[in-house]
């Protein structure tokens, strides 16, 4: 039995627009496991992100529990959630969001000092990470306005686990790549997952899809279903066929 | 940016050099006496007069003190002009002592304009050597910074468009951020990645075309290969080549005029659609609402419902309790148990009033059409309420169910849970 | 013409917050253009128009004779002098006298006149402006009224060494002789209280000639010709005049202080709201590069667009300018009480319309320039490339603090990030606190010499102060010498008198006559050269030196009672007191010209000593030696405390006003900076920073700028302020003004205004608090 991190009990999300409420997520009841590469997949306004950024304390739900750890986080206030953000979760977005202003170094610092305050430490900690996601010491003093998008990305995913956060949340992290560094960017997800990282990952991109070992399929706010795959290896044509299957059920 | 700094600061040392030209050639009057000083001089030696032993210098200037035989009698330092000639000739001021009115003696004060002269010249040869030279510095500094931020990226460029020509695209024109034209170099940059995109964006477009003609004539393949199948079944049963052709074609028809009178049967048996119900999502806060607006005698307790997402039509389900509420007032007394529950699927709803329930025969028909209870002979009513109720609750994925509770009639509403249908 | 005004409608309603602040400080700064151009323009008219209207004299003269000798004497000199229009002589009292005037005393020649003969003058005639039915007593110029001096209660005169007391019958106005600081002052009596007067021995019978003159130019060198010629025919009499130009300047100074401060205010005001405005426009073009594109693309041109934003922030300025001229109109009236207590003349508040005119027009080319020259960059905006999305210009950034090297807490360098990365920023908050600092040095300085500790302030306008002044007769003067040496309570004493003395083809001068200058309290007296140490030496006003084109180590020659001598210039002094006619001369000095009268001995008592006890007790040991005593201290402070009051109100009005700019200011730059780092403060807060640490960011990422320049600011303020005070008091004859300048208070005060910038800056980046991380999302 794996060791539950989250888990959500009639999580709901209501936004109004325009007047009218409009439900997106609905009654979800969740368990996220330790070392999971969980995915969630979805059409487009499935509500995946809206559930990505419930489920990561980056938004409150409307109805329903969110507990992570012994914490219910769904009722903390806005600066408890930062702080709960700071310490437990790393986010990779699909627009990257790193700052224009700061160097990609910079970056990745402004949040480890946040709770590391041993600059030789973080500094070497940081350097690990870099060397793992394959970015070269010259383009950590560049900015994000130099470098490409597949390169951001990964300093992105370096800026997101220099607090060692218990879970990745990643927010389509390939959706703005083109193919190959989209697979750059994947593979180094696979990696620090297959490292012990639990990583939850929002995409409607099957191939990104294929990373996880457990597939979770949104549709109109409720969890359709949910699809179990083995460890990750390349070019595995069964697992393909697998996740076709599930996917094909969910009327994808 | 720096160039206009460059220029700026060459104008500046420019006007300093002329200002200390002019300076030097205008500003070259002939320096005045202090008349103050000198008349301060006067004074104490005309009080000090007739013993200058006690006599101090008050001033800073050199003088010698003559009486007027020509004997010095008070000098503040040597090789100063020491007799009314040398003074003449050195172009010293010469004034008379008059101690209470009469000349007794004579002042005669150095003349400084000579060494002043000399001193103006050097400072102003040191400061014009200063700035020439702070001028070259600067000139040799930018022609070096010319070279390396001008010259040196062209070549880079020159590199940089040969690989383009050559077509190779993946390689980025690197970029100096000390660059001078930074933005021209980008805009190289630019055209490199927007000509890469566009080449990319064909053979996209290529592909998904083929996809869709593959895709579509497979579609159509299919209705085909079923015509065909069947005109081949009227083939083989008829014998006639006319009659075969007519055969199958009336079946087909047949079919179609089949399904649409399928289509229109269905439809027509559902006589109860007119009573739409159109469940969406609703927020289980609101129930409390609905509770309050079919209870308005109050005789029910309000009780905690969940924190859940509903499936329900507002609308439908405020009628629902309303009828089972009205049902109550009409037959029982108050008070209504009132209590609400998260089941697996569901939110249940528990109304249980005081009344004497209905006998355990009437019970599995009373949500038929135009059932009433035996109790009810007395009180005015179509028998419809419950029917209707029962509908609307299975329209909504939920259900109605009656039962004999321990005080009276046990209506129990569950209502479905978005997204557990 | 059309589109322009679409443009500049729909430009405001998408920045109110900004209209309104550029509309608070253009009111503020047209209020104050306005109030400065009303004062300097109209006041001083005003004036000679109550000049006029009364038919007022240009030369004042009274002699302490009533003999029809002398007045046909005087007659005959007036009458050949081509330059008289008219003149008029009365009988009247003449004496040197005081009263207490709001806590203080008033110290001056009294010239008593019989109230329908001074009613009745042709020239120089005088205005009731308050009556009653009191049939007794005296009528006090306007000036004077106050709480104590009001109609019914009892006015207590000290004339001589004798005190006289009236019943306040009501208050008038004489143009020329209705203050203190027009040498004489007047006051009417009833038939029955002059009569009495007369018979007591309190004041001698005098005349009092008033001239009217063709060409009031002319004033000075016919006083000065006019008192000579007096002087010279009847040497034992005692005579006072003044002029028209000493009158209406000396009536005029506050006024023209206040105006000064006034115009300084609007242009620093001014120049705020310009560099507002043109950061805004700025930022405004950087905002909207995308909409300035797409407009020309659809066809505007630049000049269009630049017309707009002129239209826009023409319309708003003028307007608030209207605004902002109605409001000092409204305010007139009491800083209009303020100014009348200090000149005694009458003004009626009227609407003036080159003030109106020009308040707009220089508030309407200033910012249609400031408009102008920052909104040229839309020119360089091409549409294609503005409307280009994604394509971001490749700023060659320097990362001025690098997280990894640097020692600083992680939001210290996280805020020194921001503040490298906004130059124009800063540079509005350094042309900001710069200005401050001028301000915040400016109210220090006059806190502490004007307000805390008067003397400086005193010494630079009155020139020489004691304790007590006494002057004694020719003959007793040794006696009087030797006695108060020995006496305990004496500090020090010096012959300090004053002496009016002719420039040899110049103009008459007061002549300050000291046995020895070295002896003088205020020994800055003379800020260039030194002081006068032997006879032939003379120190001169340096604003008079400056008319004259005279220079140190220049002799010039001086002729009083019919004798001339040569003196060297040794030094230049500033005294306001005669508006910058005076000389400094020694005692050996003077008497190279005659002998002096009557003189005058300044004295230092010991502390705690009574100086009137004292004053009272000399003349009652000195019976028949002392002429009169005076109260130096009492006299002053009397005639200093009003300029306090007035300066009170400027400095807490100034520094109000200070707070209140430093708050729009970083108002308009937290709002810029919060909308241009939305995304930023976004991410920031997905990765885990709270609110606090971000608004704590935004306000210290300000400080850099603010401390900086503030204390830059203050400094160079500190070392330049004292040449600034003399520059624009450089019209009452001050050249170089040795203020002390308040170290500590300057300190404090810079702490306090880097405290406040940054606790605005907290306050106002609350609006962090919105920010969610939540909106990227929405942003999407």
């Amino acid at each position: 039995m794996k060791h539950v991190l989250l888990k959500t009990d009639g999580l709901s999300k209501s936004f109004s627009s325009g007047g009218a409420l409009q439900h997106v997520l609905k009654n979800i009841d969740l368990e996220l496991y330790e070392g999971d590469f969980t995915v969630i997949m979805g059409a487009s306004g499935a509500g995946k992100s809206t559930l990505l950024y419930a489920l990561s304390g980056m938004d409150t739900p409307t109805l329903g529990i969110i507990t992570f750890g012994g914490t219910v986080i769904s009722s903390l206030n806005q600066d408890s959630l930062a702080l709960f953000r700071r310490k437990h979760c790393g986010f990779v977005f699909q627009q990257i969001y790193l700052i224009d202003g700061m160097s990609v170094m910079d970056n990745v610092l402004s949040a480890g000092l946040l709770l590391c305050s041993d600059k030789k430490a973080l500094l070497e900690k940081a350097g690990k990470l870099f060397e793992a996601v394959k970015l070269p010491p010259e383009t950590q003093n560049k900015f994000p306005t130099q470098i490409s998008g597949g390169e951001a990305q990964r300093a992105g995913i370096v800026r997101a686990l220099i607090n060692q956060p218990e879970i990745l949340f990643a927010d389509e992290p390939t959706g703005a790549l083109n193919s190959k560094t989209g697979l750059d960017v994947l593979g180094t997800l696979t990696a620090f997952n297959q490292q012990g990282q639990s990583v939850v990952m929002v995409t409607h991109d099957m191939r990104s899809a294929l990373r996880g070992n457990r597939i979770l399929y949104l549709k109109d706010g409720v969890i359709l279903g949910e699809c179990h795959l083995g460890v990750y290896t390349p070019d595995d044509t069964a697992r393909h066929e697998t996740l076709a299957a599930f996917l094909s059920e969910m009327g994808w | 940016m720096k160039t206009r700094m460059v220029i700026a600061v060459l104008l500046l040392l420019f006007a300093a050099e002329t200002a200390v030209l002019f300076f030097f050639a205008a500003g070259d009057t002939e320096d005045t006496q202090d008349a103050v000083l000198v008349n301060e001089i006067l004074q104490t030696l005309q009080e000090d007069w007739p013993d200058l032993k006690h006599h101090r210098n008050p001033s800073g200037l050199d003088y010698v003190v003559l009486d007027l035989d020509g004997a010095v009698l008070f000098k503040t330092r040597e090789s100063l002009s020491e007799s009314i000639n040398s003074a003449v000739r050195h172009r010293d001021t010469i004034l008379d002592i008059r101690p209470r009115g009469t000349t007794s003696g004579r002042l005669i004060l150095h003349n400084t304009s000579a060494q002043s002269l000399q001193s103006k010249k050097q400072t102003c040869i040191l400061l014009l050597m200063g700035v020439l030279l702070l001028q070259c510095g600067i000139c040799i500094w930018y022609l070096l910074y010319l070279n390396r931020r001008i010259i040196a990226p062209f070549h880079q460029l020159k590199e940089f468009s040969k690989r383009i020509a050559s077509g190779n695209l993946d390689i980025p024109l690197e970029m100096d951020r000390h660059n001078l034209f930074g933005a021209f170099t980008e805009s190289f940059d630019i055209m490199r990645s927007e000509l890469k995109k566009a080449r990319q964006a064909e053979a996209k477009a290529n592909a998904s075309k083929k996809e869709l003609v593959a895709e579509l004539s497979h579609d159509i393949k299919t209705p085909v290969a079923s015509i065909k199948a069947a005109s081949e079944v009227g083939a083989a049963l008829s014998g006639n080549e006319k009659l075969k052709d007519n055969y199958s074609q009336i079946i087909r028809k047949a079919d179609q005029i089949n399904t649409l009178i399928e289509n229109l049967f269905t439809a027509a048996l559902k006589d109860l659609t007119q009573l739409s119900v159109i469940p969406g999502d609703m927020d289980s806060r609101e129930l409390k609402t609905l509770l309050e607006n079919s209870d308005y005698l109050h005789w029910a307790e309000l009780p905690p419902v969940p924190d859940c997402l509903l499936y329900a039509d507002k609308l439908r389900l405020q009628q629902v309790l309303d009828n089972i509420f009205a049902n109550a007032y009409k037959y029982a007394a108050p008070p209504i148990l009132l209590s609400a529950s998260l089941e697996d699927w569901c939110l249940s709803l528990v109304i249980e009033d005081m009344g004497t329930g209905v006998s355990p025969e009437e019970l599995p028909h009373i949500k038929e059409k135009f059932k009433r209870g035996s109790n009810a002979q007395k009180v005015e009513g179509a028998g419809l309420g419950l029917y209707i109720s029962n509908y609307f609750m299975q329209e909504m994925a939920g259900t109605l169910s009656l039962a004999n509770g321990e005080n009276g009639l046990k209506a129990v509403v569950r209502i479905a849970l978005s997204g557990r249908i | 013409m059309k589109n322009s005004i679409l443009l500049a409608r729909s430009n405001l309603r998408t920045a109110k917050g900004q209209a309104a602040a550029i509309i608070v400080l253009i009111l503020l700064a047209s209020l104050m253009l306005n109030l400065w151009l009303m004062l300097s323009m109209d006041y001083r008219q005003n004036f000679d128009r109550y000049h006029d209207k009364l038919n007022a004299e240009h030369v004042t003269l009274t002699v302490d004779s009533g003999s029809s000798e002398m007045r046909e004497f005087l007659a005959k000199t007036l009458k050949k002098d081509e330059r008289t229009a008219a003149y008029s002589l009365e009988d009247s009292m003449h004496t040197v006298g005081l009263f207490t005037y709001n806590g203080g005393e008033v110290n001056s020649e009294f010239v008593f006149l019989e109230k329908e003969a001074a009613l009745s003058r042709p020239v120089g005639t005088v205005e009731i402006v308050e009556d009653s039915r009191i049939q007794s007593g005296i009528y006090m110029p306007m000036l004077y009224q106050s709480d104590d001096i009001a109609i019914g209660k009892t006015v207590e005169l000290s004339l001589g060494s004798k005190k006289i007391s009236y019943q306040v019958c009501g208050f008038f106005n004489s143009v020329m002789a209705g203050s203190h600081n027009c040498t004489m002052c007047e006051f009417l009596l009833t038939e029955d209280q002059y009569e009495k007067l007369k018979a007591s021995d309190y004041a001698p019978e005098s005349t009092l000639c008033s001239v009217r003159l063709k060409d009031k130019m002319e004033s000075e060198n016919y006083e000065a010709k006019l008192k000579n010629t007096m002087s010279a025919q009847y040497p034992a009499l005692r005579t006072v005049s003044n002029s028209y130009a000493l009158v209406s300047q000396s009536r005029y100074i506050s006024q023209l202080i206040c105006a000064g401060i006034m115009s300084a205010m609007a242009f620093f005001i001014l120049l705020i709201a310009l560099v507002v405005i043109a950061s805004n426009i700025v930022h405004y073009i950087q905002e909207n590069m995308k909409n300035l594109g797409a407009l020309k693309a659809v066809g505007y041109t630049s000049q269009q667009l630049v017309l707009s934003l002129l239209m826009q922030f023409l319309g708003v300025s003028l307007t608030a300018a209207l605004a902002g001229i109605g409001i000092s109109y409204t305010l007139f009236p009491s800083l209009n009480e303020m100014m009348i207590a200090q000149t005694g003349i009458p003004y009626e508040t009227r609407f003036l319309p080159a003030a109106f005119f020009l308040t707009l027009a220089i508030l309407g080319s200033a910012v249609a320039l400031a408009v102008w020259l920052s909104s040229r960059s839309i020119r360089n905006v091409e549409p294609i490339t503005a409307l280009r999305q994604g394509v971001r210009t490749h700023s060659f950034k320097r990362n001025h603090i690098p997280l990894g090297k640097t020692n600083m807490p992680l939001h210290l360098a996280l805020s020194m990030k921001t503040t490298f990365s906004g130059i124009k920023h800063n540079l509005t908050v350094c042309i900001t606190m710069l200005v401050l600092s001028l301000v915040v040095v400016f109210s220090g300085l006059m806190t502490e010499n004007m307000i805390r500790d008067t003397a400086p302030f005193i010494n630079l306008i009155v020139g020489e102060t004691a304790d007590s002044c006494i002057n004694v007769k020719a003959q007793a003067e040794q006696d009087f010498v030797r006695k108060m040496k020995d006496d305990d309570q004496v500090k020090k004493l010096y012959l300090y008198d004053s002496i009016e003395v002719r420039h040899a083809g110049g103009l008459g001068l007061m002549a300050m006559i000291c046995d020895d200058f070295a002896k003088a309290n205020n020994q800055e007296l003379v800020f260039e050269g030194r002081f006068p140490k032997y006879d032939n030496e003379i120190a001169i006003a340096a604003k008079y030196a400056k008319e004259q084109k005279l220079h140190i180590g220049e002799e010039i020659t001086i002729t009083a009672n019919g004798k001339k001598a040569s003196y060297l210039i040794s030094g230049f002094t500033q005294i306001s007191n005669n508006l910058g006619k005076d000389c400094l001369l020694t005692r050996a000095g003077y008497e190279r010209l005659g002998e002096l009268q009557n003189p005058s001995y300044y004295l230092n008592l010991t502390s705690g000593t009574d100086i009137d006890e004292f004053n009272a007790r000399v003349k009652q040991e000195m019976a028949g030696a002392v002429n009169t005593t005076i109260n130096i201290d009492a006299t002053v402070s009397g005639g200093v405390v009003v300029y306090v009051s007035l300066m009170k109100i400027i400095v807490i009005g100034v520094l109000m006003l200070s707070a209140i700019i430093i708050a729009f200011v970083l108002y308009l730059l937290v709002r810029t900076m919060l909308g241009s780092k939305k995304r930023d403060y976004g991410i920031l807060k997905a990765i885990g920073f709270t609110t606090r640490q971000l608004i704590l960011q935004t306000a210290l990422s300000f400080m850099p700028a603010v401390t900086l320049s503030t204390a830059v600011g203050l400094t160079v303020c500190s070392f330049i302020i004292n040449p600034l005070t003399a520059l624009f008091l450089s019209s009452i004859g001050i050249v170089k003004s040795t203020f002390l300048v308040p170290v500590g208070f300057i300190i404090i005060a810079g702490i306090g205004l880097i405290l406040f910038a940054f606790a605005t800056a907290c306050l106002l980046s609350l609006k962090i608090r919105k920010i969610t991380p939540k909106a990227l999302l929405a942003g999407e």
